[in-house]
């Protein structure tokens, strides 16, 4: 097996909220996400606000350490890394943001901004850098009259391809994007979404992909794992979870999705009640609370992610061979995966 | 820069009335100062002992002081005095201010909290007095007075710049430079300091209106400018002895403190508004 771009091992993230010492909050972001990502692959990460999805983000790219666990970047821990050397790899993995006002300095053009990555890692003269940065904005869709506009005089579309193309200037091999499209229009979006899918296509770039709207990972990824509260609780290819969701929580999404033909809609799985916060979390399976086919054990353990076929995970305890008997029609038998590191895609046993 | 000013409103006189007025006084202490040597009938050392306390007239506009000099011209070669003070003190609170914040604001932690409490412990003395014990230690001059003043400004400088700096870290195109890999160095200079500048500026102005009010104090204390320099406070001092005889020697040096501090208020209040129409009330 070749060896996996990116690596997410056990990583947890715990936040202090403060608070009196001896009765300090915190609210737990992340609870032992492992995920790996092959070379090529485009990975999307779904969930509500609060699940973890951003902080991810930040930990993946080295801009926020994980409280445990390690980020594995061509095999090596970009969190262990000598500030230089995470710097060197930084070239290999890129970001673009959600918020497209927020991620230029108001006081930089168009051209300083697309000139720094290419000064940060002195790459090429002055002459064939301004050339560089011409050739990634045609890519993108731009043309040379955007150099010395300001970010905030763009459209919101325009300056996410401003992002776009500072992301693909230094040739990485990951990119990282946070809700990129869900601060814009919907016409607008679905033309960020293609150019991100052809300039993935063109200099076959590894995604993770994150949002909260299922149709848009559908598009672009190719794979999906799913979080709920700092947790991922199903892993699979985008066909089988998209036909064939085996978590409650993927299966309340799934349905949620629009359809134009009502006839076509599956049985509802509802959600109960709203997402619980983050420093009093539930008992047992985070998910418990909200769930429409709970049992008594889910409040008091917390399930496993088992393994329904060979890429396909989930966190039930339906899929136990225990509870056999009155397993609701559409969840399937699995078996508990273990966290070898061998396996593709996830594998984020909860030990309890 | 030049982007963002494209799409302000012209200086109108109806929305930037404040700037207006404050830039007009305060171009008047400026050219004052400038052209003292020009504008003004007599020398401000020269004395006449045969025209002493003299009441405003044709030949002394504003009269004479007790020892026949010139009131009209020492209060304009006396703007001079405050001028460079407010300069010297500013700048010596900006870029003490601007990097103690900036540094506590980036690093945080352990840093951030000795950085900010030794500022808190100077800003909890009154002013005057962390001025007079300054001057005590550091010895009577104009210079000492300067630097004085300027350590009085650095807490308000280094909290502003700390706030402003970690309302720019939590922007995303901070994370954007760290991706690309920009060093912390780089980050500074590129991302943050051009970002904090704008409301260090403002208080800057504040601050100098602050300063002349302060350098006056010290010198009527005498503890600036020292005799024969003129400046508004220790005219002032002495005026006040004269106040049933010659009430203009402590009127005019008044009037012209009050100007200028009225002109540089009214400036920064004025800049505040055209940098942030948001913060306007």
């Amino acid at each position: 097996m070749r060896e996996p771009l990116l690596e997410i091992r056990d990583v947890s993230k715990v936040f202090p909220l403060g608070g009196l010492p001896w009765r300090r909050q915190q609210i737990e972001a992340l609870s032992r996400v492992s995920l790996t990502l092959q070379r090529g692959e485009s990975l999307g990460i779904v969930g509500e606000s609060g699940s973890g999805k951003s902080t991810l983000c930040r930990i993946v790219l080295g801009l926020a350490r994980p409280t445990t666990g390690q980020v594995l970047f061509n095999g090596g821990d970009i969190h262990a890394m000598a500030p230089a050397d995470l710097r060197r790899q930084r070239r290999q993995m890129q970001a673009i943001f959600q918020d497209t006002a927020a991620s230029f300095n108001p006081r930089q053009s168009v051209r300083s901004v697309l000139l720094a990555p290419l000064e940060v890692h002195q790459i090429g003269t002055r002459e064939s850098r301004l050339q560089q940065v011409v050739e990634v904005l045609h890519h993108v869709g731009l043309d040379n009259s955007m150099l010395d506009r300001h970010p905030h005089g763009l459209s919101g579309g325009q300056r996410q391809r401003v992002a776009i193309a500072r992301a693909i200037l230094l040739r990485p091999s990951l990119v990282v994007a946070d809700e990129p499209t869900s601060a814009l229009d919907v016409s607008v979006q679905a033309r960020i979404l293609n150019l991100l899918r052809e300039i993935r296509q063109e200099l076959q770039l590894t995604y993770l992909f994150v949002s909260h709207n299922l149709g848009v990972i559908r598009y672009v990824c190719d794979s999906v794992a799913v979080m709920y509260l700092g947790q991922v609780v199903e892993h699979g290819p985008i066909a089988q979870v998209f036909a064939n969701p085996q978590h409650p929580y993927t299966r309340a999404l799934v349905n949620a999705i629009p359809l134009t033909d009502p006839a076509r809609r599956g049985r509802g799985v509802p959600l109960l009640g709203e997402v619980s916060s983050g420093t009093h979390m539930p008992s047992g399976c985070r998910f418990h609370t909200r769930c429409s086919v709970r049992m008594e054990l889910c409040s008091a353990e917390a399930p496993a992610l088992y393994a329904l076929s060979n890429e396909h995970r989930a966190a039930c305890f339906w899929h136990t061979p225990r509870f056999a008997n009155g397993r609701p029609d559409w969840i399937e038998a699995g078996q508990v995966a273990h966290d070898g590191g061998s396996a593709a895609g996830l594998s984020a046993v909860q030990e309890k | 820069m030049s982007g963002q000013s494209a799409v302000r409103p012209p200086l109108g006189w109806r929305r930037y009335r404040l700037l207006w007025i404050g830039g007009v006084l305060v171009a008047l202490v400026c050219l004052a100062a400038l052209f003292a040597p020009w504008v003004t009938p007599y020398s401000p050392y020269d004395l006449d002992v045969t025209d002493m306390l003299q009441a405003p007239s044709a030949t002394h506009w504003l009269g004479t002081d007790e020892i026949g000099r010139d009131v009209l011209s020492r209060t304009v070669f006396a703007a001079r005095i405050s001028l460079q003070v407010g300069l010297v003190a500013v700048a010596v609170g900006l870029f003490g201010g601007l990097l103690i914040g900036v540094v506590a604001g980036y690093w945080g932690g352990i840093l951030d909290l000795a950085l900010m409490r030794a500022m808190e412990l100077l800003f909890s003395f009154p002013a005057i007095l962390l001025a007079i014990v300054l001057m005590a230690v550091l010895g009577t001059s104009i210079l000492n007075a300067m630097v004085a003043i300027g350590i009085i400004f650095i807490p308000g400088f280094a909290r502003l710049a700390r706030v402003s700096t970690q309302k720019v870290l939590r922007q995303s195109y901070i994370d954007a430079a760290r991706t690309i890999g920009m060093a912390d160095a780089r980050i500074l200079q590129r991302e943050i300091l051009p970002n904090v500048m704008t409301p260090l500026l403002v208080e800057a102005m504040t601050a100098f209106a602050y300063a002349v009010i302060l350098e006056s104090s010290l010198s009527f204390l005498g503890l600036g400018a020292q005799p024969p320099e003129p400046s508004w406070g220790n005219m002032l001092s002495t005026g006040r002895g004269f106040m049933a005889q010659a009430p203009w020697l402590a009127i005019v040096p008044g009037a012209a403190l009050f100007v200028g501090v009225l002109g540089f208020n009214l400036l920064g209040d004025g800049l505040r508004d055209f940098f942030d129409p948001r913060m306007k009330d």
